[in-house]
């Protein structure tokens, strides 16, 4: 039996599939393939004339270091920075114009992922909200951030601008917003209950009935029972977690450790969150967003000011995200899973002004595989130096309601206690494929 | 009837087949930029909408889709809202565009909606933009653009140009002589332009008729320029609730009667005061961050005089501890947090800066002069009445200790500007409650500060720089001088640096004459054969090393790693067999081989893994070795080869002498300065700051300084800047304009201040920006008072009047209560800006002492709770969290955060699980997250809950009441039901752990 043979009918996966049968299915505004999103966050607001989106016109070559192929069937023009996505160009939904961003980075953050500038409810939390849970035993939503042991090279575990106010729940339940992975060796800590099972459950329902005086007091304060709520949640979380996020049968396999480049200094941790995340995805978890870590040298993210920053950072920041999405790319695809993942690449904001070297909000790239978007397919264009969206321009909140759509769920539908979604926006189904 | 729509139908289509097309560039671009630019420009950007180019009109807005869908005139958003078809209805205040208009519009729509418009060589538009778009800007636009343009003729379009005004085009393409703008300029004839007899030069004028003869070429991507905006002050702004002045302090006026006037209104029943537990305990957490003591309780329960409460209030706030909780609350907007990143910059010693805080509000020094420490501490008498106070130079400096890194500031002009941006964001938004920042790169768009204020308030920042000074420098006197030296010390360093290097260049040439070869080469040459033998040994001991490796791996059966480690060998013994030296391989890789790195393991611990103790041995020596060779190197390369003793080079030993000295005066890095000084020295505000990169280029050179190791131009950069900032076109760095002049927002000009001319500024002037930002009774003071009573209330009743307490501009929300934000500040002035003041009264209000328990008629009438009828429920923060804990374990209450987190175990733990404040912002607002992990942390942490439970009944008595326990938990006493299930427990702790993880404990009720 052939190892793709072998993954596709493990047991593992059946176990997870049938996990999958508790999504709300009924309760989809109209069918929708994602079931999960991985969401490759580059901090800082990629130069999008550096990666995705070559410009028609240049004034300063020099500025532009790097060429772009034509890639695949489809053609597809990728940097040549990314030899390896080079090769998927063909799975790749290219979005070359996305505008209406924030252009400086905190706030950018808050609104690349919430759409607002105050605490809304971010995509994950509205997604996870939207679709319920796909495994009640573990958080829906994850921020996953860290490095591996011993990685020297990666300067920081990677972060989202905006904070805890980028991935938050807004006016959802709170329990929706983004569970914090920041330690890899110990993704979730605190697992081990002093407790035995059963007595845990008793000190449980006894800590319930504490907290049951005061939460019938303050009726309209929903907080106080979503805390309550979170450690019946932990709880589960304590048997489900471990083998969750369990690497160890993954990195002892040479072809995984390859696929996502677990052995190169540069990719190791990028690699080894890119897995995490897709036995996350297996076992249900919705949105699970991966910032990049910072690289060596200057400021290290993606928020490149000068020609010497831009020289500098760019190729090891595509070095240490090109191998691990490449394999992602591959094993879920080969797992039959890349279907109902989506997988997006993008940052907070684009680049504009000469070499692209300041901040962006009129136009900025994100590419998407898998979850039924179009495949190797370029969306919209910008204008000739690339600092404007020009043709099939996208929103920022048009991103969100798209990526909504493709979950099955219609934006102008979602609502929570009378607080609806934006829906100032509408949907690119341009790239659906 | 639908026989006269068809014909009529048929006369439309049929007149638009018989004319031209409708043009794009003459008479649709003409009629936006008359009637919907001033709104939909690239800069103004309504609703989203640029109106200029067809792309973005394509494209369309933030909410109605594509303004023109070409071929489809009535599914195009722009006709929709200009017919009324769609909301919002346009123009939006003004008549509706005449039917002509209009048709106009749907016939070039109906057309394909086609740009007939010129593009231009690149080389002709640079020309348009260099030669001509600054004279037009500069000297036309004032009068030929915007709404009313002079005799209707508008230069800011190519259009307008051609369409002309009342005298007709002002221009004829290609024929300059014919050209009525050539003609005026010229001042050939009675029309004689610019007007008031300051013509343009000869070469300007030159310029316009070849450009008018070239066509009038434009940028393709900007068919509209920004008109030269008048920065203008409305009475909406004048009148805007945070930018009025305060009215006299009304001592009749109350927040119980202002509150009750509303309450009325809004037909709700306030809440009843809090039971007295609640109450104590809601007070001793907002105004010390510690829960009650259980005497505290008792004597508080037991006192029913009439001031009892009263007596509570004016312990608290005499308490050590208050000065602890408040100061924490004004550190949230100094970027002063417990996570963060490395490299900001400089290095201050916030611990030292927030015990100085700490004593401020213990000490109630009056706020105005608190703010103004944070502009000029240095340059202000001590709060003790001396000359000078390291403290206060310090606060100086916290405008700019901010997230942006700090590498590079001296020589990318990007890095420096964005820091001091830093600066004017703390001015506005910690001290003012205003976005200031907003207009670096143009006018605010709803606050009435120009670009212009935006530059002449950096002038302040950037004439200003931090020094690492000694921290007992006692007077001003002394500070100076010792920063002067400073600078005077770096410009020698990098002086003799340079100088150096040049004559180390120019010995090791000069030794070709007397050793046939350059000095450097002669070192190397001879060197490389003394070590070469010894280098080889290395790769001796590696090809053991190897051997074994190979042994061990075939006797445990690993095949393939036994191939590759086969592989290597078999590469060494080729290596050795010819073995060369190159000086190159001395890098650290070479130190790496030896001793490993990363994921590199090195030789001596192989020799170790194997226990061969000889070699290991052996190792070590030529470990010590190879570190001293590298030095050595590194030494003869600096003098060009020779070594320092020689008689050649003896100038250049001194030279080096001097270089060593000095760097062992200075007391920091300055080209690091977010490291930390040398010890007993601070990083503090001085006068002085960075000069521009590129204005370097006017500066003479100082000799020797181009040959400086790392960059030029940082040497000329040690000469401190005091002077004016350059204003940025879009706050843009690589755009820099004039300079323009230090002075204060004219909004809040207060021309009687300074007296009628410009302030008199005193190096950088920061004092005197100090002493503006608060002359009593003006705007800006009144903004300052309103921004501190806003935020006291937000902490004592878990939100703020006005929600956005960095932004009481327009852009801001409207509060519900400006009477009250405007009452207490009046107060607070007339108290001498006493922030205890302010606390003491709103703590002794009603409102404060309500109970939070919402009723239906709260709910329904104010859901919200904007009119605070009810107190809040609020989770505590992550401070007094720590604080109950580390209290419950010891039954202390700490003087220091640090001290707290010595005694509370896993103390690191706590910023993360409960929000602390990050240091990357100014963070108005502390999250109160619910999170899985911070439930596991206090479940299963052995030293969370469990932990925290067994040491407090260690210090407290196994044997010790339930209700005791609730007391020091919860600071009550526990009800019938609570004791009953306090029995079933059969462990003590683990039911005192489930009170400490009960909602009831964090948060405020």
């Amino acid at each position: 039996m052939d190892r793709r043979h072998f993954l596709h009918t493990s047991t593992g996966i059946v176990a997870t599939a049938a996990a999958w049968g508790e999504a709300k299915a009924a309760e989809l505004h109209h069918p929708g393939k994602v079931k999960s999103v991985i969401f490759y966050y580059c901090k800082g607001g990629p130069s999008q004339a550096h990666t995705f989106d070559k410009p028609k016109h240049v004034s300063d070559p020099e500025l532009y270091p790097w060429n772009f192929s034509r890639c695949g069937q489809s053609g597809l023009e990728i940097s040549d920075l990314f030899p390896n996505l080079q090769y998927h160009a063909d799975d790749l939904c290219v979005i070359r114009s996305g505008y209406g961003a924030v252009a400086s980075h905190n706030e950018a953050g808050i609104h690349m992922f919430t759409g607002a500038s105050e605490a809304r409810a971010s995509l994950g939390a509205w997604m996870l909200h939207g679709l319920g849970t796909g495994n009640p035993n573990l958080p829906g939503h994850v921020l996953l951030t860290g490095r591996v042991d011993g990685d020297k090279w990666a300067k920081s575990d990677g972060s989202v601008h905006g904070g805890a106010r980028s991935v938050g729940a807004g006016a959802l339940p709170p329990s929706l917003q983004a569970q914090l992975v920041n330690n890899l060796e110990e993704p979730i800590a605190n697992l081990d209950s002093p407790f035995s099972a059963a007595g845990q459950t008793q000190w449980l329902t006894r800590l319930g009935a504490f907290n049951s005086e005061f939460t019938r007091r303050h009726p309209y304060v929903p907080a106080l029972r979503a805390r309550h709520e979170a450690f019946l949640t932990a709880q589960r979380m304590q048997s489900a977690a471990p083998e969750a996020f369990n690497l160890a049968n993954e990195t002892s396999d040479p072809a995984m450790r390859k696929l996502y480049g677990l052995d190169p200094q540069e990719t190791r941790s990028t690699g080894t969150k890119l897995l995490l995340a897709r036995r996350l995805v297996q076992r249900g978890v919705r949105f699970i967003l991966v910032p990049s870590v910072g690289v060596p040298g200057g400021r290290g993210d993606w928020d490149t000011h000068t020609p010497s920053q831009t020289a500098e950072a760019i190729p090891k920041l595509t070095l240490a995200c090109d191998r691990p999405l490449a394999g992602l790319i591959t094993d879920l695809k080969q797992r039959g899973l890349l279907d109902q993942t989506l997988i997006v690449w993008g940052g907070e904001m684009g680049r504009g002004g000469p070499g692209h070297m300041n901040h962006n909000g009129s136009a900025f790239t994100w590419w998407m595989a898998g979850g039924g978007v179009r495949p190797g397919f370029a969306y919209g264009a910008t204008d000739e130096q690339g600092f404007t969206a020009v043709e099939n321009p996208v929103h920022v909140r048009d991103l969100h309601a798209t990526i909504l759509w493709m979950c099955g769920l219609d934006y102008r539908k979602l609502t929570h206690n009378g607080i609806g979604f934006d829906t100032t926006c509408k949907v690119a189904k341009g790239i659906i494929g | 009837m639908k026989l006269f729509t068809s014909i009529a139908m048929l006369s439309i289509i049929a007149t638009a087949q018989a004319s031209e097309p409708v043009s794009f560039e003459r008479e649709v671009l003409p009629l936006l930029e008359q009637r919907c630019n001033k709104c939909h420009h690239e800069d103004e950007q309504s609703g989203g909408l640029d109106l200029t180019r067809l792309e973005t009109m394509r494209r369309g807005g933030d909410e109605l889709g594509a303004a023109i869908v070409p071929g489809k005139p009535d599914e195009s958003s722009l006709i929709q809202v200009l017919t009324g078809v769609k909301e919002p209805s346009m123009p939006e205040n003004g008549d509706p565009l005449p039917t002509a208009e209009i048709a106009l519009l749907r016939r070039w729509i109906a057309e394909g909606a086609k740009d007939d418009s010129m593009i231009f060589p690149a080389d002709d538009v640079a020309f348009f933009e260099r030669e001509i778009r600054p004279v037009l800007a500069e000297r036309c636009f004032k009068c030929h653009a915007g709404d009313e343009p002079e005799h209707g003729l508008r230069l800011t379009s190519r259009q307008g140009i051609l369409g002309g005004g009342a005298r007709g085009p002002a221009a004829t393409v290609g024929k300059p002589d014919e050209s009525l703008l050539i003609k005026a300029i010229r001042h050939e004839g009675e029309l004689q332009m610019p007007r008031g007899g300051d013509n343009l030069s000869d070469a300007q004028i030159v310029a316009f008729e070849m450009w008018v003869a070239k066509g009038l070429p434009w940028p393709a991507d900007r068919k509209v320029l920004a008109r030269e905006k008048q920065f203008t002050i409305s009475d909406a702004d004048r009148n805007h609730w945070a930018f009025r002045r305060l009215p006299k302090d009304n001592t009749q006026w109350s927040i119980d009667s202002e509150l009750q006037r509303h309450h009325r209104r809004l037909g709700v029943m306030p809440a009843k005061e809090a039971r007295r537990h609640q109450l104590l305990r809601r007070v001793t957490y907002d105004l010390i961050g510690y829960p009650p003591t259980l005497e505290e309780i008792k004597a508080f329960t037991n006192d029913d005089s009439p001031g009892a409460y009263e007596k509570v209030v004016t312990r608290l706030l005499d308490s050590p501890h208050y000065g602890w909780r408040w100061g924490r609350h004004w550190m949230d907007y100094t970027r002063n947090g417990s996570t963060g990143q490395p490299t900001r910059g400089p290095a201050i010693d916030a611990d030292r800066y927030e015990a100085w805080v700490v004593r401020c509000f213990n000490d109630d020094r009056p706020w105005d002069w608190f703010a103004r420490a944070h502009i000029a501490g240095d340059k202000m008498p001590a709060w003790n009445g001396r000359d000078y106070s390291i403290d206060q130079a310090l606060a100086a400096v916290v405008p700019i200790n901010g997230p942006r890194t700090f590498e590079n500031a001296a020589v990318e002009s990007f890095v420096l500007m964005d820091k001091l941006d830093e600066g004017i964001e703390f001015l506005g938004r910690s001290l003012m409650g205003i976005s200031l920042e907003c207009a670096r790169c143009h006018d605010h768009k709803f606050d009435p500060i120009s670009q212009l204020d935006y530059y002449a308030l950096l002038g302040f920042f950037q004439s200003s720089g931090h020094a690492p000074l000694p921290v007992d420098t006692t007077s001003r006197a002394e500070a100076d001088q010792y920063a002067l030296r400073l600078a005077a010390l770096m410009q020698e360093k990098t002086t003799l640096e340079g100088r150096l290097r040049r004559q180390a260049l120019a010995a090791s040439i000069a030794a070709k004459k007397t050793r046939g070869v350059e000095g450097r080469k002669y070192f190397i040459n001879n060197r490389t054969i003394e070590i070469t033998p010894r280098a080889k040994r290395l790769h001796e001991i590696d090809l053991v090393l190897l051997k074994a490796e190979l042994e061990d791996a075939q006797s445990q059966g690993k095949s393939r790693l036994a191939d590759d480690i086969r592989k290597a060998a078999r590469e060494k013994e080729k290596m050795l067999a010819n073995f060369t030296f190159s000086p190159l391989n001395l890098g650290p890789s070479f130190d790496h081989f030896i001793n490993g790195h990363k994921s590199q393991i090195g030789l001596i611990e192989r020799a170790e893994v194997f226990g061969l103790p000889e070699l290991t041995k052996e190792l070590k020596k030529a470990d010590v070795f190879w570190a001293a060779e590298r030095k050595l190197w590194g030494r003869r390369y600096r003098f060009g080869g020779f070594a320092d003793t020689d008689p050649e080079v003896a100038e250049l030993a001194r030279m080096d002498d001097r270089i060593q000295e000095i760097a062992a005066e200075l007391p920091a890095n300055v080209l690091r300065q977010w490291e930390e000084p040398k010890p007993n020295h601070l990083y503090v505000r001085t006068d002085g700051g960075l000069r521009r990169a590129e204005e370097l280029r006017d500066l003479p050179r100082p000799e020797g300084a181009i040959l400086n190791a790392n960059d030029p131009k940082i040497a000329w950069l040690f000469k401190p800047y005091i002077g004016d900032a350059r204003i940025l076109d879009r706050g843009d760095v690589l755009y820099p304009g004039e300079l323009i002049p230090r002075g204060f927002p004219e909004f809040f000009g207060e021309p009687g201040f300074f007296g009628e001319s410009k302030p008199r500024l005193e190096g950088s002037g920061r004092l005197q920006l100090a002493n503006w930002l608060t002359v009593p009774d003006s705007t800006q003071a009144a903004l300052i008072a309103r921004t501190v009573i806003n935020r006291v209330w937000q902490k004592l009743f878990g939100q703020a009047l006005c929600r956005t307490p960095k932004e009481l501009g327009r852009l801001g929300q409207s509060p519900e209560l400006p009477e009250v934000i405007n009452g207490l500040a009046a107060r607070f002035v007339t108290h001498d800006w006493s922030v205890k003041s302010v606390v003491r009264e709103i703590v002794l209000s009603k409102a404060y002492r309500r109970d939070s328990v919402a009723s239906d008629q709260h709910i329904e009438r104010d859901s919200n709770n904007h009119f605070f009828a009810r107190q809040a429920v609020r989770r505590l923060e992550y401070e007094p969290i720590a604080n109950t804990m580390a209290w419950l374990v010891s039954g202390r209450r700490y003087d220091s955060p640090g001290a707290r987190n010595s005694a509370l175990p896993t103390a690191a733990d706590y910023p993360r699980h409960f929000d602390a404040a990050p240091n990357v912002e100014l963070v108005e607002r502390r999250t109160a997250s619910i999170t899985a992990t911070q439930a596991l942390f206090l479940m299963n942490q052995p030293n969370g809950a469990h932990g925290v439970a067994d040491r407090f009944l260690q210090r407290i008595g196994r044997d010790v009441s339930i209700e005791q326990i609730f007391f020091a938990i919860m600071q009550r006493p526990p009800t019938n039901r609570e004791l009953m299930l306090a029995g079933e427990f059969e462990q003590r702790s683990d039911f005192v752990a489930a009170l400490l993880c009960a909602n009831e404990t964090i948060y405020l009720d």
